[in-house]
């Protein structure tokens, strides 16, 4: 649906605007995909509102360089529900099922950026869910953090919490 | 056509800190203790206070239930004429302020004695048992008025050379897993004292488990003492009942799923406490997961009492108990009495009121329920029913 979208709006230059469809926002994902939405939606994101306030609504394209195509519609989606109040527990499992774990992440960064403060916590849930059974070394990538014990710490660390080794999933480089 | 992806600009596909700390927040315990070897700084992460807080009010407040009503419901003695009466009031509004008794299904004998209530699950089911040696067992659902006498076990009956036969049900239960309600207790055979039959062993303990669904009972192989166990100190968490075995000082839990027994030995005592009391010890289910409460009083003459909430993240391991709330020191509660679904905490306060505390806000709100002399047990927790579902009682 997206890619349907997304090639109709290519057509349009960034910075032109059109007086009869001012109402619309038109967000620029990084690499360059125009998805027009309501102001509604727009409100729900406040990084993009800010923006727009900031230059007295003269300004309805807004360049969003660390938001990909791929996640802006999943974003597009979220705040819509969440206007017509219709966010729940069956619809937030199903909108991230399809999503892998490297994809909820970006879509929090996302969140994080437009700084959406329901979905942000929502995700947050859904990494914490995903991560608890996790290994050591798993959330270390996940997260990019270095090691800094050394092997000895590490080793008296795990020792001292050998009983929260038990049950952890194996790590499946599939997920990546 | 290239993939779009790579031409978006990321400037970091990393989390940042500031980040990590609402993701973590939401952790279970357990996986929380072992991302302490992370890295350093997350090893320090319970002795972070500003984390601390965040945590604890996500584990108060992270409840499933979605029972908008506030009700509780209290098994009290009361004496109408000479006999103790056995009498259930259902209590509703915000604080509890509308009182309602319930009329208990016939198999239940409100003049009876030896009267135990045995607990609670989430779909208004609740267990009760009267006489002393063989306990006249029921299963009531409140919200559908349907109740079931459970039938006898084989093991009522002595084996040839025993006398008697005692049941103490340790626990009942909602097992999720199989949708059954299930009660498990011991049963002891035994001599009279008076026998002098050398040849027989004096005692024989078995353990045995009674499935709704089956409507059955089944023996449970596990070698494991009746102990002493106090009344007081049973919960029932997610499928698991705990007890307390006390001369051991442990906690034992059975899993109602896979007849699975735990002995966990509870907390340290002496842990900080120089100069307080231990006066009082309480399980209560705690965000799903099973909560110590040990209640302790300055030994001055205007006694303040100071609880301690430590929760358990693995069965079994002593290790894993972790003390996540201190409550006061207050100057006008007793002791625990149980937890709500909410991440609150009920107690009972000097003038035989019954005070309720929000974890979540740290507010203390007394309730419109006093808990006189004779009342028997308070089933404050579990019994969350939704409104418009009591028309049949």
């Amino acid at each position: 649906m997206a890619e349907e979208v997304s090639s109709q709006m290519n057509s349009l230059s960034i910075s032109e605007t059109n007086p009869s469809s001012s109402a619309t926002i038109s967000l620029v994902s990084g690499d360059d995909i125009v998805f027009k939405v309501e102001p509604t939606i727009a409100k729900e994101m406040e990084t993009v509102q800010s923006f727009i306030d900031e230059t007295d609504g003269k300004i309805t394209t807004i360049p969003l360089p660390n938001i990909s195509s791929h996640d802006l519609p999943y974003v597009i989606e979220y705040c819509e529900k969440s206007i017509a109040g219709k966010i729940t527990k069956e619809f937030e499992a199903e909108f991230v099922k399809k999503l892998n774990n490297e994809e909820v992440k970006e879509l929090f960064l996302a969140a994080n950026y437009l700084n959406i403060k329901k979905l942000l916590d929502f995700l947050s849930q859904v990494i914490a869910d995903r991560i608890a059974n996790k290994s050591v070394e798993y959330v270390r990538r996940y997260f990019g953090i270095e090691n800094d014990f050394t092997p000895e710490e590490e080793a008296k660390l795990r020792e001292e919490l050998a009983w929260t080794f038990t049950g952890v999933d194996p790590d499946d480089e599939d997920e990546n | 056509m290239e993939k779009t992806k790579s031409s978006c600009v990321k400037v970091s596909n990393h989390i940042p800190d500031d980040l990590t700390v609402s993701i973590l927040s939401k952790l279970p315990l357990k996986s929380l203790v072992r991302f302490r070897c992370v890295r350093k700084s997350w090893s320090f992460l319970f002795q972070d206070s500003y984390f601390m807080n965040i945590y604890r009010i996500h584990f108060a407040s992270n409840h499933n239930y979605t029972y908008a009503d506030h009700s509780c419901i209290s098994h009290e003695l009361i004496q109408p004429y000479y006999e103790l009466h056995n009498a259930l009031f259902l209590y509703r509004g915000k604080s509890f302020e509308n009182k309602v008794r319930l009329d208990w299904p016939p198999p239940i004998q409100q003049h009876d004695l030896g009267f135990q209530f045995m607990g609670s699950v989430l779909d208004g089911t609740l267990c009760f048992s009267q006489n002393w040696e063989i306990p006249n067992t029921v299963f009531w659902n409140i919200n559908t008025n349907k109740f079931k006498t459970l039938p006898p076990s084989s093991l009522e009956f002595p084996p040839p050379f025993y006398h008697n036969a005692a049941c103490a049900i340790h626990g009942f239960g909602y097992d999720h897993v199989t949708d059954d309600h299930k009660l498990i207790r011991h049963v002891a055979h035994c001599l009279h004292v008076t026998d002098d039959e050398d040849l027989i062993p004096p005692y024989q303990a078995n353990w045995e488990v009674y499935s709704l669904r089956s409507n059955s009972w089944k023996k449970v192989d596990i070698d494991m003492s009746n102990g002493y166990f106090n009344t007081d100190l049973r919960v029932h968490v997610n499928g698991v009942c705990h007890w307390c075995d006390e001369p051991e000082d442990c906690l034992v839990s059975f899993d109602l799923t896979n007849d699975a027994f735990f002995r966990t030995p509870l907390p340290s005592r002496l842990d900080g406490n120089f100069g307080l009391l231990l006066v009082d010890k309480r399980f209560v289910a705690l965000n799903g997961s099973v909560a110590f409460i040990s209640t302790w009083e300055t030994s001055c003459a205007n006694k303040l009492t100071t609880f301690h909430i430590s929760v358990l993240a693995e069965l079994g391991r002593k290790e894993s108990w972790t003390k996540l709330f201190i409550v006061g020191p207050l100057p006008c509660i007793y002791h625990p009495i149980g937890a709500g679904n909410k991440g609150d905490i009920f107690f009972l306060s000097k003038d035989r009121k019954l005070v309720q505390f929000d974890l979540i806000t740290q507010r203390i709100e007394k309730l419109d329920i006093s808990y006189r002399l004779g009342k028997k047990t308070l089933l404050y927790k579990e019994v969350f029913l939704p409104v418009g579902e009591l028309r049949d009682v």
